[in-house]
This record gives C-alpha cells, sequence and structure tokens, in this order.
C-alpha cells in the first residue's frame, strides 16, 4: 500500500520550517529519510509546480549576487493544513499497520 | 563552443518540449533544472568525483529526457484546459455584457427593470463558473466594475430596454409572447409564399379581364376563374384561405358570399362568390370603364395585400430580433423558467465552497529581491 501524494506531502513537510529552492528540497528529502527516500529527482519540479498551481506553496525568484537566480519555494498557509491532513493519513496508516505487525509478532512470540 | 553534458542534456529536453510549453514557461524549467543538475554535480566533484562523472552522475538522478517531457506536458495540458475554461467564462460574461449594453435604450425602450436584474444574476453565473474552472475563490471584486458600470448606465437610462419582457410586464410596453410571435410569424411567412403565387395568377386573371372589359347587361355576368379575397362595403377584406392543386381557391376565411365593392362615390359593383364552383362573378349592369376600373380596383388590392403582409412580417421580424437571454427567459410564460436564473448564485456557492473546502486559492509568484 503506497502513501497517496506521498512526493507532495514530503516536499510540504520539507517546505514546513524553511524556504528552500528545489535543489535543497531534494537534498533534505533524501538526507533526512537517510537516504531510504529514492525518486527519480526529474519529478521533483513537476510537483513543485502541482503544489504551487493547487496554492499550497508559494515561489519567489531571489537575485544572487555573482550567482545565477534562484527559485524559492515556500508554504502557505493552505499548504500547511494540507501537511496537517497527510500526517493525520500517515499517523492513521502507520498505526494501523502497526497494530497488526505487533499483534502477529506477540502471537509468534507466545507460541 | 565547448558543451557539457548538461548543456546537451537540457537541449534533449528543450528539443522535446518546443513548441508544446510556452517559451517562458519553458525557460524557467530549462532554467530550474540546470540550477539543479550544476548544485548536484558540484556536490559529486566536492566527494570526489571528476568533472565529467559528476555531470552524468547527475543526470541520471534527475532522469531521462523522455521522462521528463513527458512529466512537463502532462502539466501543462492540465493548464491548458484551465485556460480553456477560463476563457469559455470569459467570453460567457462578455456575451452578457455586450447584450446587455447593446438593449440599454434611453429614449425608446420600455421600462425594464428585470433585465438589468437578470444581467447581474447572468454575471454572477458566468463569473461563478469562470471561478470554478480556475480552481480559484471568486471574488466580489471582480463583479464591482461590470456592475457598477450596468447599474449606473440603468440609472442614467431610467432602467430601460429595446426589448420587452412579457413575463414581468404590467402597463408598459406592448404584450408579446415572443414564443407565440415566433409561431405566427412562421404561419405567417409560409402562407406568403402560398398567397404569393395564388395573388400573382389572380391578378394576371384581372388584367386579362381588364384588357377584354366590354360592357355587361343588367343580367350579365362575367367569371373571374380565381379570387384571393372579396370586399364588402368598409373593405372589410376576406382572403382565400386554401387552395385547391391547381391553384383554385377551395375556402374563404370570412362566411360573407357576396360583397359589393365602391369604387368611388357613385359607381357600385356587386361580386357574388360561388362556393359550389369556387368562382367569382362580376354582376352586371356595368360599362366597360367600370369592369376595367374593377380590375384595375382587384388588381390594387393584390398589391396592397402583399405590401401589408410584407410590412408585418417586417415588423414581426424586427421585434423577434431580440437578444438570446430574452429569447430564453420568453420560451413560455410559466415562471419555472424564471427560477433556472437561480442556477447563477447557486453556481457561485458551489464554486466558493468548492474552491473553499480543497483550498484551492492560488497565490501569485512575485520577483523579489533577496535582502
Amino acid at each position: 500500500m503506497a502513501f497517496k501524494g506521498d512526493l507532495e506531502a514530503l516536499i510540504l513537510a520539507v517546505l514546513a520550517d524553511h524556504a528552500l529552492h528545489g535543489y535543497e528540497i531534494s537534498k533534505r528529502i533524501r538526507s533526512q529519510s537517510q537516504e531510504v527516500l529514492k525518486y527519480g529527482e526529474g519529478q521533483l519540479y513537476p510537483a513543485l509546480h502541482k503544489l504551487e498551481e493547487a496554492g499550497f506553496i508559494e515561489a519567489e525568484w531571489m537575485l544572487q549576487d555573482g550567482k545565477p537566480d534562484r527559485k524559492v519555494y515556500s508554504i502557505t498557509p493552505n499548504g500547511r493544513e494540507e501537511l496537517d491532513r497527510h500526517r493525520t493519513a500517515w499517523t492513521k496508516f502507520v498505526s494501523g499497520v502497526g497494530g497488526i505487525f505487533t499483534s502477529k509478532a506477540i502471537a509468534k512470540e507466545a507460541k | 563552443m565547448n558543451l557539457s553534458y548538461i548543456d546537451w542534456y537540457l537541449v534533449e529536453i528543450r528539443r522535446r518540449l518546443h513548441g508544446s510549453l510556452p517559451l517562458d514557461q519553458l525557460n524557467s524549467f530549462e532554467f530550474e533544472t540546470r540550477n539543479h543538475l550544476e548544485c548536484q554535480s558540484e556536490d559529486f566533484v566536492t566527494q570526489g568525483m571528476d568533472q565529467k562523472s559528476a555531470q552524468i552522475a547527475a543526470i541520471e538522478r534527475f532522469g531521462t529526457p523522455e521522462d521528463i517531457a513527458d512529466r512537463c506536458l502532462e502539466s501543462a495540458k492540465k493548464a491548458t484546459n484551465r485556460l480553456v475554461a477560463a476563457i469559455t467564462g470569459l467570453a460567457f460574461i462578455l456575451f452578457v455584457l455586450v447584450n446587455q449594453f447593446t438593449h440599454m435604450n434611453s429614449l425608446n425602450g420600455y421600462s425594464n427593470t428585470f433585465m438589468y436584474g437578470s444581467s447581474m444574476i447572468w454575471l454572477i453565473l458566468g463569473f461563478g463558473l469562470f471561478a470554478l474552472f480556475i480552481g480559484r475563490v471568486p471574488k466580489f471584486r471582480w463583479f464591482l466594475l461590470p456592475a457598477v458600470t450596468i447599474l449606473a448606465l440603468g440609472t442614467i437610462t431610467g432602467y430601460k430596454s429595446t426589448f420587452y419582457v412579457p413575463v414581468f410586464s404590467s402597463s408598459s410596453g406592448p404584450s408579446i409572447n415572443y414564443a407565440e410571435l415566433h409561431q405566427r410569424y412562421s404561419r405567417l411567412k409560409s402562407e406568403h409564399y402560398q398567397f404569393e403565387t395564388v395573388e400573382h395568377q389572380a391578378a394576371e386573371d384581372w388584367r386579362g379581364v381588364k384588357a377584354n372589359a366590354k360592357d355587361l347587361g343588367r343580367n350579365a355576368t362575367l367569371t373571374i376563374p380565381r379570387i384571393v379575397y372579396t370586399s364588402r362595403p368598409g373593405s372589410m377584406v376576406y382572403y382565400a384561405s386554401s387552395y385547391g392543386p391547381n391553384g383554385e381557391i377551395s375556402g374563404t376565411a370570412g362566411e360573407d358570399r357576396s360583397a359589393t365593392v365602391f369604387l368611388d362615390n357613385s359607381v357600385k359593383i356587386a361580386f357574388q362568390y360561388m362556393p359550389i364552383r369556387k368562382e367569382l362573378l362580376l354582376v352586371g349592369p356595368l360599362s366597360k370603364l367600370d369592369v376595367q376600373k374593377a380590375a384595375q380596383s382587384r388588381i390594387n388590392e393584390v398589391q396592397t395585400r402583399r405590401l401589408w403582409r410584407d410590412s408585418v412580417l417586417g415588423g414581426m421580424q424586427k421585434s423577434l430580433n431580440i437578444p438570446v437571454s430574452a429569447r430564453i427567459i420568453s420560451l413560455t410564460s410559466n415562471k419555472f423558467w424564471q427560477y433556472l436564473f437561480f442556477v447563477g448564485p447557486l453556481s457561485y456557492c458551489v464554486a466558493y465552497f468548492v474552491t473553499r473546502v480543497r483550498g484551492r486559492v492560488r497565490v501569485k509568484t512575485s520577483k523579489m529581491k533577496l535582502a
């Protein structure tokens, strides 16, 4: 069973504390998941644009001295609400699956 | 010119997307991708890779050009659909505005506040649908300019319009049922062509009578094979209501079977209609001149009748030349159709709740200089 809308949810989670540009978002997803979550990084930008279209994140161009401009994304209040919905769904999913695994393990130990 | 692997990679992506995406969108996407790949390859270099290997590894991690292009096109297609929907909504709003402004009339219009009210509702419908399609919460300020403009012009013109809405009629304006008018118009138009042919033949008959006119004695009669109508004193017109296969009259609209026409103050001509023979008799005594006058009178009446029908048809056509919205609301006198106007506010509410609940509030991207 997949966690529905996982990449979008991960992006929102990463952006919850900081405004970040695309590469940094990708880097944080990898590092914070201890390289467990791997995906084609090309998927990141369509997902970012989709979230931007939906109004969950907003983008600003940052001009940097001597370096190329960067598009920095930050989460909106609606995005935070969406993130909370994802968190709740994920918590329910984990507790549900965890409950099954735990009961099976207990039953095995009892045998 | 030395192109890096990243350059080649971006060329491949651009080649696949060229013409399918708006240029600024394509440039923006390419810019972000380049940034990403360069940052990634720099990181690989700091980890000990050489420049070329680092670029290749960054590209591999990013995905194949085909894959990237497909994803971009999929997202662009959705955006295009939204654009089409938005244009449709705007076209609808423009239709309402043009319709409204075309029929404002301060001089000869009818007092018609309903049209102004209904325009507001149509506008709400248009903006509601527009908002629904583009996934934004409808804003009150969207309505403000068109609504204030319409109401201001309405105030100036005294809320008059060049067309009349019968369902809400009171004492002002003619009582017109557009559906009925349309039916009458269609009927009259088809009759017009039918009468045109027969009248032409009848006029020809009378021309023959006029050309061959001679004195009629007291008991003499002249048979006219085809007639279009007979007249009685006071010029009440009775006209043929149906024709046989050869153009002969098979019925008249009036009950009177005989008629007398005063050609002038002194001469009286009697016609007698023979229902069984379906013929008209010109009854003597009449001088040759009177016969000629009678024939000319019939020819003139045919012409007058034709002109009258032309004018009636023209008038009806003018009355029917009304905006589509007025035709829709006057389809029937049943007020049920009027309630359909509530679809407007309803669509607004639906649009509002759908967009609100789903949180689809689009936030504009702005350029900001890093402080």
